[in-house]
Protein backbone atom coordinates (compact mmCIF):
# COMPACT_ATOMS: atom_id res chain seq x y z
CA UNK A 1 0.00 0.00 0.00
CA UNK A 2 2.75 2.46 0.98
CA UNK A 3 5.36 1.61 -1.82
CA UNK A 4 1.99 1.63 -4.20
CA UNK A 5 1.14 5.36 -2.95
CA UNK A 6 4.93 6.18 -3.19
CA UNK A 7 4.96 5.10 -6.59
CA UNK A 8 1.79 7.71 -7.51
CA UNK A 9 3.68 10.16 -6.08
CA UNK A 10 6.24 10.26 -8.06
CA UNK A 11 4.31 9.68 -10.87
CA UNK A 12 2.64 12.98 -10.18
CA UNK A 13 6.22 14.71 -9.60
CA UNK A 14 7.58 13.38 -12.47
CA UNK A 15 4.16 15.17 -14.72
CA UNK A 16 4.21 18.25 -12.72
CA UNK A 17 7.83 18.70 -13.85
CA UNK A 18 7.09 17.50 -17.42
CA UNK A 19 4.42 20.27 -17.52
CA UNK A 20 6.97 23.17 -15.89
CA UNK A 21 9.14 22.79 -18.61
CA UNK A 22 6.22 23.01 -21.07
CA UNK A 23 5.05 25.68 -20.11
CA UNK A 24 8.40 27.56 -19.64
CA UNK A 25 9.80 26.39 -22.98
CA UNK A 26 6.35 27.89 -24.33
CA UNK A 27 6.96 31.39 -23.20
CA UNK A 28 10.81 31.39 -23.86
CA UNK A 29 10.06 30.11 -27.10
CA UNK A 30 7.48 33.29 -27.39
CA UNK A 31 4.40 30.70 -28.64
CA UNK A 32 2.78 32.38 -25.58
CA UNK A 33 2.58 35.71 -23.86
CA UNK A 34 1.51 36.70 -20.42
CA UNK A 35 -1.91 37.05 -21.91
CA UNK A 36 -2.60 33.26 -21.92
CA UNK A 37 -1.18 33.34 -18.23
CA UNK A 38 -3.53 35.64 -17.21
CA UNK A 39 -6.26 33.31 -19.06
CA UNK A 40 -4.72 30.54 -16.64
CA UNK A 41 -5.64 32.59 -13.84
CA UNK A 42 -9.64 33.14 -14.80
CA UNK A 43 -9.77 29.31 -14.12
CA UNK A 44 -10.81 28.36 -10.54
CA UNK A 45 -13.67 26.04 -8.53
CA UNK A 46 -16.70 28.12 -10.31
CA UNK A 47 -15.08 27.70 -13.53
CA UNK A 48 -13.19 24.44 -13.48
CA UNK A 49 -12.56 24.42 -17.48
CA UNK A 50 -11.71 28.15 -18.53
CA UNK A 51 -8.33 27.70 -20.31
CA UNK A 52 -9.81 24.27 -22.38
CA UNK A 53 -13.03 25.90 -23.22
CA UNK A 54 -10.86 28.74 -24.58
CA UNK A 55 -7.87 26.79 -26.15
CA UNK A 56 -11.11 24.66 -28.05
CA UNK A 57 -12.78 27.93 -29.10
CA UNK A 58 -9.30 29.42 -30.28
CA UNK A 59 -8.70 26.16 -32.21
CA UNK A 60 -12.04 25.72 -34.06
CA UNK A 61 -12.22 29.43 -34.81
CA UNK A 62 -8.97 29.90 -36.20
CA UNK A 63 -9.09 26.55 -38.52
CA UNK A 64 -12.34 27.92 -39.47
CA UNK A 65 -11.28 31.36 -40.72
CA UNK A 66 -7.77 29.66 -42.03
CA UNK A 67 -9.93 27.64 -44.60
CA UNK A 68 -11.76 30.67 -45.67
CA UNK A 69 -8.24 32.61 -45.97
CA UNK A 70 -7.15 29.66 -48.33
CA UNK A 71 -10.56 30.02 -50.52
CA UNK A 72 -10.67 33.84 -50.32
CA UNK A 73 -6.69 33.75 -51.65
CA UNK A 74 -7.30 30.73 -54.65
CA UNK A 75 -10.27 33.38 -55.69
CA UNK A 76 -9.58 35.86 -58.48
CA UNK A 77 -9.40 38.49 -58.02
CA UNK A 78 -8.85 38.47 -54.43
CA UNK A 79 -11.13 40.06 -52.42
CA UNK A 80 -8.49 41.99 -50.16
CA UNK A 81 -11.26 43.64 -47.76
CA UNK A 82 -12.37 40.20 -46.97
CA UNK A 83 -9.12 38.86 -46.51
CA UNK A 84 -8.27 41.85 -44.23
CA UNK A 85 -11.58 41.04 -41.76
CA UNK A 86 -10.67 37.21 -41.33
CA UNK A 87 -7.03 38.13 -40.47
CA UNK A 88 -8.51 40.59 -38.41
CA UNK A 89 -10.74 37.80 -36.58
CA UNK A 90 -7.28 35.82 -36.33
CA UNK A 91 -5.38 38.17 -34.79
CA UNK A 92 -8.26 39.33 -32.26
CA UNK A 93 -8.72 35.76 -31.46
CA UNK A 94 -4.80 35.14 -30.59
CA UNK A 95 -4.23 38.21 -28.86
CA UNK A 96 -6.83 37.46 -26.54
CA UNK A 97 -5.48 33.79 -25.85
CA UNK A 98 -1.96 35.31 -25.69
CA UNK A 99 -0.94 33.16 -29.10
CA UNK A 100 2.29 35.95 -29.54
CA UNK A 101 3.79 34.70 -32.30
CA UNK A 102 0.39 33.97 -34.75
CA UNK A 103 -0.13 37.53 -33.40
CA UNK A 104 2.81 38.92 -34.91
CA UNK A 105 2.05 37.29 -37.94
CA UNK A 106 -1.22 38.80 -38.40
CA UNK A 107 0.17 41.97 -38.43
CA UNK A 108 2.23 41.39 -41.53
CA UNK A 109 -0.69 39.55 -43.12
CA UNK A 110 -2.84 42.73 -42.93
CA UNK A 111 -0.51 44.87 -43.95
CA UNK A 112 -0.13 42.60 -47.52
CA UNK A 113 -3.67 42.96 -47.18
CA UNK A 114 -4.31 46.58 -47.11
CA UNK A 115 -1.53 47.01 -50.21
CA UNK A 116 -3.30 44.32 -51.75
CA UNK A 117 0.20 42.06 -51.84
CA UNK A 118 -0.89 38.66 -53.13
CA UNK A 119 2.34 37.12 -52.94
CA UNK A 120 3.07 38.54 -49.01
CA UNK A 121 -0.27 37.01 -48.41
CA UNK A 122 0.30 33.87 -49.64
CA UNK A 123 3.37 33.90 -47.56
CA UNK A 124 1.98 35.16 -44.81
CA UNK A 125 -0.85 32.44 -45.12
CA UNK A 126 1.93 29.80 -44.87
CA UNK A 127 3.68 30.81 -42.35
CA UNK A 128 0.15 31.62 -40.22
CA UNK A 129 -0.34 27.31 -40.71
CA UNK A 130 2.47 26.73 -39.42
CA UNK A 131 2.15 28.86 -36.70
CA UNK A 132 -0.92 28.45 -35.26
CA UNK A 133 -0.53 24.33 -35.81
CA UNK A 134 2.49 24.34 -33.40
CA UNK A 135 0.93 25.95 -31.02
CA UNK A 136 -1.92 24.48 -30.88
CA UNK A 137 -0.75 21.22 -30.64
CA UNK A 138 2.03 22.80 -27.49
CA UNK A 139 -1.51 23.63 -25.94
CA UNK A 140 -3.34 20.33 -26.19
CA UNK A 141 0.08 18.99 -24.71
CA UNK A 142 -0.26 21.61 -22.07
CA UNK A 143 -3.87 20.44 -21.18
CA UNK A 144 -3.52 16.55 -21.61
CA UNK A 145 -0.49 17.07 -19.03
CA UNK A 146 -2.89 18.86 -16.67
CA UNK A 147 -5.78 16.17 -16.92
CA UNK A 148 -3.02 13.69 -16.41
CA UNK A 149 -1.99 15.31 -13.28
CA UNK A 150 -5.30 15.28 -11.95
CA UNK A 151 -6.14 12.00 -12.99
CA UNK A 152 -3.47 10.81 -10.52
CA UNK A 153 -4.09 12.37 -8.03
CA UNK A 154 -1.65 15.32 -7.72
CA UNK A 155 -2.52 19.20 -8.36
CA UNK A 156 -1.72 21.54 -11.35
CA UNK A 157 1.22 23.78 -10.33
CA UNK A 158 0.29 27.32 -10.70
CA UNK A 159 3.23 29.79 -12.29
CA UNK A 160 2.99 33.48 -12.65
CA UNK B 1 1.57 33.30 8.58
CA UNK B 2 3.96 36.13 8.99
CA UNK B 3 4.56 38.40 5.89
CA UNK B 4 6.81 40.95 5.03
CA UNK B 5 5.89 43.86 3.00
CA UNK B 6 7.79 47.12 2.37
CA UNK B 7 9.82 46.20 5.86
CA UNK B 8 6.49 46.63 7.99
CA UNK B 9 5.55 43.24 9.69
CA UNK B 10 2.49 42.12 9.59
CA UNK B 11 0.88 39.17 10.78
CA UNK B 12 -2.34 37.62 8.55
CA UNK B 13 -4.64 35.18 9.78
CA UNK B 14 -6.37 32.66 7.73
CA UNK B 15 -10.16 31.89 7.83
CA UNK B 16 -10.40 28.81 10.35
CA UNK B 17 -7.72 30.29 13.02
CA UNK B 18 -9.53 32.72 14.18
CA UNK B 19 -10.45 30.77 18.18
CA UNK B 20 -6.71 30.00 18.04
CA UNK B 21 -5.78 33.56 17.64
CA UNK B 22 -7.97 34.90 20.08
CA UNK B 23 -7.47 32.38 22.45
CA UNK B 24 -3.92 32.82 22.13
CA UNK B 25 -4.19 36.74 22.77
CA UNK B 26 -4.25 38.41 19.10
CA UNK B 27 -5.20 41.59 19.11
CA UNK B 28 -5.93 41.94 22.55
CA UNK B 29 -2.51 42.88 23.75
CA UNK B 30 -3.23 45.25 20.97
CA UNK B 31 0.35 46.16 20.52
CA UNK B 32 0.14 45.90 16.77
CA UNK B 33 -3.56 45.94 16.56
CA UNK B 34 -3.74 48.24 13.51
CA UNK B 35 -1.34 46.17 11.48
CA UNK B 36 -3.25 42.24 12.19
CA UNK B 37 -5.25 41.61 9.30
CA UNK B 38 -7.77 38.68 8.92
CA UNK B 39 -8.40 37.10 5.57
CA UNK B 40 -11.89 35.64 5.70
CA UNK B 41 -13.21 33.15 3.16
CA UNK B 42 -17.61 34.37 2.34
CA UNK B 43 -18.14 30.84 2.67
CA UNK B 44 -16.43 28.73 4.72
CA UNK B 45 -18.28 27.37 7.70
CA UNK B 46 -16.51 26.05 10.71
CA UNK B 47 -17.20 24.52 13.85
CA UNK B 48 -17.63 27.75 15.83
CA UNK B 49 -20.88 28.58 14.14
CA UNK B 50 -19.71 31.70 12.25
CA UNK B 51 -21.83 30.91 9.42
CA UNK B 52 -20.26 33.01 7.17
CA UNK B 53 -17.64 35.39 6.82
CA UNK B 54 -19.59 38.25 5.75
CA UNK B 55 -20.94 38.73 9.03
CA UNK B 56 -17.72 37.89 11.04
CA UNK B 57 -16.78 41.53 11.80
CA UNK B 58 -20.09 41.75 14.10
CA UNK B 59 -19.10 38.75 16.16
CA UNK B 60 -15.52 40.25 16.70
CA UNK B 61 -17.06 43.74 17.81
CA UNK B 62 -18.75 41.64 20.14
CA UNK B 63 -16.73 39.06 21.55
CA UNK B 64 -14.59 39.46 24.83
CA UNK B 65 -11.63 37.44 25.96
CA UNK B 66 -10.66 37.65 29.78
CA UNK B 67 -12.56 40.89 30.36
CA UNK B 68 -11.19 43.02 27.84
CA UNK B 69 -12.81 43.96 24.18
CA UNK B 70 -11.24 42.48 21.49
CA UNK B 71 -9.31 45.29 18.98
CA UNK B 72 -10.86 44.68 15.51
CA UNK B 73 -8.47 44.00 13.29
CA UNK B 74 -7.84 44.81 10.01
CA UNK B 75 -10.38 42.25 7.77
CA UNK B 76 -9.95 41.24 4.04
CA UNK B 77 -13.05 39.39 2.94
CA UNK B 78 -11.88 36.23 0.30
CA UNK B 79 -15.30 35.62 -2.15
CA UNK B 80 -15.51 32.90 -4.96
CA UNK B 81 -18.70 34.91 -6.11
CA UNK B 82 -20.95 36.99 -4.68
CA UNK B 83 -24.35 38.59 -5.45
CA UNK B 84 -24.75 42.56 -5.22
CA UNK B 85 -27.11 41.74 -2.03
CA UNK B 86 -23.50 40.35 -0.39
CA UNK B 87 -21.65 42.90 -1.48
CA UNK B 88 -24.09 45.34 -0.11
CA UNK B 89 -23.85 43.67 3.19
CA UNK B 90 -19.81 43.21 2.88
CA UNK B 91 -19.61 46.88 2.65
CA UNK B 92 -22.20 47.55 6.05
CA UNK B 93 -19.58 45.23 8.13
CA UNK B 94 -16.44 47.44 6.95
CA UNK B 95 -15.09 45.28 4.43
CA UNK B 96 -15.46 48.55 2.62
CA UNK B 97 -12.07 48.32 -0.29
CA UNK B 98 -10.99 45.08 1.01
CA UNK B 99 -12.96 42.21 -0.89
CA UNK B 100 -10.93 39.65 -3.01
CA UNK B 101 -11.91 37.81 -5.45
CA UNK B 102 -10.85 33.97 -5.93
CA UNK B 103 -8.43 32.99 -7.52
CA UNK B 104 -5.96 34.87 -5.52
CA UNK B 105 -3.21 36.94 -7.58
CA UNK B 106 -0.51 38.33 -6.14
CA UNK B 107 -1.02 41.64 -7.60
CA UNK B 108 -4.06 42.04 -6.83
CA UNK B 109 -3.47 40.68 -2.92
CA UNK B 110 -0.44 43.37 -2.48
CA UNK B 111 -2.91 46.11 -3.78
CA UNK B 112 -5.49 45.11 -1.38
CA UNK B 113 -2.95 44.73 1.57
CA UNK B 114 -1.30 48.48 0.47
CA UNK B 115 -4.66 49.74 1.00
CA UNK B 116 -5.60 48.19 4.27
CA UNK B 117 -2.24 49.10 5.55
CA UNK B 118 -2.65 52.81 4.26
CA UNK B 119 0.76 52.61 2.59
CA UNK B 120 -0.24 54.68 0.00
CA UNK B 121 0.70 54.33 -3.55
CA UNK B 122 3.86 56.45 -3.48
CA UNK B 123 5.98 53.77 -4.27
CA UNK B 124 3.99 52.72 -7.00
CA UNK B 125 1.88 55.43 -8.68
CA UNK B 126 -0.73 53.86 -10.32
CA UNK B 127 -0.85 50.54 -8.74
CA UNK B 128 -3.20 51.58 -5.72
CA UNK B 129 -6.38 50.86 -8.47
CA UNK B 130 -5.83 46.96 -8.92
CA UNK B 131 -7.63 45.47 -5.66
CA UNK B 132 -10.35 48.31 -6.33
CA UNK B 133 -11.91 46.73 -8.98
CA UNK B 134 -13.26 44.44 -7.32
CA UNK B 135 -15.02 47.28 -5.57
CA UNK B 136 -16.26 49.06 -8.82
CA UNK B 137 -17.88 45.81 -10.35
CA UNK B 138 -18.70 43.57 -7.78
CA UNK B 139 -22.59 42.78 -8.57
CA UNK B 140 -22.68 44.97 -11.48
CA UNK B 141 -24.66 44.04 -14.70
CA UNK B 142 -22.13 44.34 -17.37
CA UNK B 143 -23.11 43.56 -21.49
CA UNK B 144 -20.11 42.59 -23.71
CA UNK B 145 -20.66 42.67 -27.15
CA UNK B 146 -17.76 41.61 -29.75
CA UNK B 147 -18.21 39.20 -32.98
CA UNK B 148 -15.27 37.48 -32.28
CA UNK B 149 -16.21 34.58 -29.44
CA UNK B 150 -12.86 34.38 -28.24
CA UNK B 151 -12.61 37.69 -26.97
CA UNK B 152 -15.81 37.79 -25.63
CA UNK B 153 -15.55 35.11 -23.01
CA UNK B 154 -12.40 36.42 -22.05
CA UNK B 155 -13.32 39.53 -22.12
CA UNK B 156 -16.29 38.17 -20.06
CA UNK B 157 -14.48 35.97 -17.71
CA UNK B 158 -12.24 39.16 -16.88
CA UNK B 159 -14.91 41.03 -15.67
CA UNK B 160 -16.49 38.46 -13.70
CA UNK B 161 -13.35 37.30 -12.31
CA UNK B 162 -14.23 40.78 -10.17
CA UNK B 163 -17.47 39.91 -9.36
CA UNK B 164 -19.88 41.21 -12.21
CA UNK B 165 -22.64 39.53 -13.94
CA UNK B 166 -21.78 39.05 -17.55
CA UNK B 167 -24.10 39.05 -20.69
CA UNK B 168 -23.17 38.78 -23.73
CA UNK B 169 -23.97 40.24 -27.25
CA UNK B 170 -22.04 39.00 -30.71
CA UNK B 171 -23.35 42.08 -32.82
CA UNK B 172 -24.01 45.89 -32.81
CA UNK B 173 -27.65 44.89 -33.36
CA UNK B 174 -27.88 42.23 -30.74
CA UNK B 175 -26.76 45.16 -28.32
CA UNK B 176 -28.88 47.61 -29.50
CA UNK B 177 -31.83 45.12 -28.74
CA UNK B 178 -30.46 44.69 -25.00
CA UNK B 179 -29.96 48.53 -24.10
CA UNK B 180 -32.88 49.56 -25.54
CA UNK B 181 -34.73 51.25 -22.40
CA UNK B 182 -35.79 49.91 -19.94
CA UNK B 183 -33.17 47.72 -19.00
CA UNK B 184 -31.21 46.81 -15.48
CA UNK B 185 -27.75 47.11 -17.17
CA UNK B 186 -24.62 49.05 -15.51
CA UNK B 187 -22.41 49.31 -18.01
CA UNK B 188 -21.41 47.99 -21.34
CA UNK B 189 -18.01 46.65 -23.26
CA UNK B 190 -18.05 47.21 -27.24
CA UNK B 191 -15.96 46.00 -29.44
CA UNK B 192 -15.33 48.90 -32.64
CA UNK B 193 -14.48 46.97 -35.59
CA UNK B 194 -17.74 43.96 -35.94
CA UNK B 195 -19.57 43.53 -39.36
CA UNK B 196 -22.44 44.81 -40.72
CA UNK B 197 -22.95 47.12 -37.89
CA UNK B 198 -19.48 48.39 -35.98
CA UNK B 199 -19.30 49.64 -32.47
CA UNK B 200 -19.23 53.43 -33.02
CA UNK B 201 -22.74 53.25 -34.96
CA UNK B 202 -24.13 50.59 -32.39
CA UNK B 203 -23.45 53.06 -30.09
CA UNK B 204 -25.07 56.10 -32.18
CA UNK B 205 -27.87 53.80 -32.04
CA UNK B 206 -28.29 53.05 -28.43
CA UNK B 207 -28.05 57.09 -27.66
CA UNK B 208 -30.63 58.12 -30.19
CA UNK B 209 -32.99 55.62 -27.91
CA UNK B 210 -31.83 56.76 -24.84
CA UNK B 211 -33.04 60.31 -26.40
CA UNK B 212 -36.52 58.74 -27.57
CA UNK B 213 -36.64 57.23 -23.74
CA UNK B 214 -35.79 60.50 -22.48
CA UNK B 215 -38.92 62.37 -24.12
CA UNK B 216 -41.02 60.08 -21.84
CA UNK B 217 -39.60 61.68 -18.72
CA UNK B 218 -36.46 59.17 -17.75
CA UNK B 219 -32.33 59.62 -18.38
CA UNK B 220 -30.82 57.22 -19.56
CA UNK B 221 -27.32 57.06 -20.39
CA UNK B 222 -25.39 53.54 -20.38
CA UNK B 223 -21.78 54.24 -20.18
CA UNK B 224 -20.47 52.47 -23.04
CA UNK B 225 -16.69 51.12 -23.02
CA UNK B 226 -14.83 50.85 -26.25
CA UNK B 227 -13.19 47.93 -26.54
CA UNK B 228 -10.61 48.52 -29.60
CA UNK B 229 -7.91 46.04 -30.42
CA UNK B 230 -5.40 48.84 -31.22
CA UNK B 231 -4.51 52.45 -31.25
CA UNK B 232 -5.48 52.05 -34.81
CA UNK B 233 -8.74 51.06 -34.54
CA UNK B 234 -9.75 53.82 -32.07
CA UNK B 235 -8.39 56.62 -30.20
CA UNK B 236 -9.71 58.13 -27.13
CA UNK B 237 -11.02 61.25 -28.64
CA UNK B 238 -12.66 59.19 -31.38
CA UNK B 239 -14.37 57.16 -28.83
CA UNK B 240 -15.57 60.37 -27.28
CA UNK B 241 -16.75 61.93 -30.00
CA UNK B 242 -18.99 58.75 -30.88
CA UNK B 243 -20.87 59.67 -27.52
CA UNK B 244 -18.98 56.58 -25.78
CA UNK B 245 -17.64 57.12 -22.10
CA UNK B 246 -14.01 55.35 -22.45
CA UNK B 247 -11.92 53.19 -23.82
CA UNK B 248 -9.86 50.01 -22.44
CA UNK B 249 -8.05 48.84 -24.98
CA UNK B 250 -8.73 44.21 -25.54
CA UNK B 251 -6.88 42.06 -24.09
CA UNK B 252 -7.94 43.67 -20.64
CA UNK B 253 -5.13 45.07 -18.67
CA UNK B 254 -5.75 45.46 -14.76
CA UNK B 255 -4.37 49.67 -14.59
CA UNK B 256 -6.33 50.53 -17.13
CA UNK B 257 -9.66 48.72 -17.20
CA UNK B 258 -9.39 50.48 -13.80
CA UNK B 259 -8.91 53.71 -14.91
CA UNK B 260 -11.92 53.40 -17.22
CA UNK B 261 -14.14 51.25 -15.02
CA UNK B 262 -13.44 53.89 -11.80
CA UNK B 263 -14.38 57.05 -14.20
CA UNK B 264 -17.73 55.50 -15.40
CA UNK B 265 -19.25 53.49 -12.29
CA UNK B 266 -19.60 54.53 -8.98
CA UNK B 267 -19.06 52.80 -5.54
CA UNK B 268 -22.59 51.98 -4.09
Amino acid sequence: MNIRFKSRNMEVLRLQQQLIELTNSLFQEGFLDDQFTQIQMLQDEGNPDFVQEVVGLFAEDSERILSELTKALEMEPVDFKKVDAYVHQFKGSSSSIGAQRVKAVCVDFRAYAETENKEGCLQALQQIKQEFFAVKSKLEALLQLEQQILAAGGSVPMME
Amino acid sequence: MNLMIDEKHVEILIAGMWRKWIEHGGAVDGKDGGRILGAWEVDMRDAWGYSSGLNFPSFLRTERHGGKSIICPKLILIATSMTSAECEIAKLMGYADTIIMKPLRASMIAACLQQVIGMGDESQPGREGTGNLQNLLCGKKILVVDDNRVNRIVAAGALKKYGAHVECADSGKAAIAKLEPPHTFDACFMDIQMPEMDGFEATHNIRKLEEIAKESGKIWHVPILAMPADVIQATYDECVRCKMDGYVSKPFEEEQLYKAVSQVLSRT
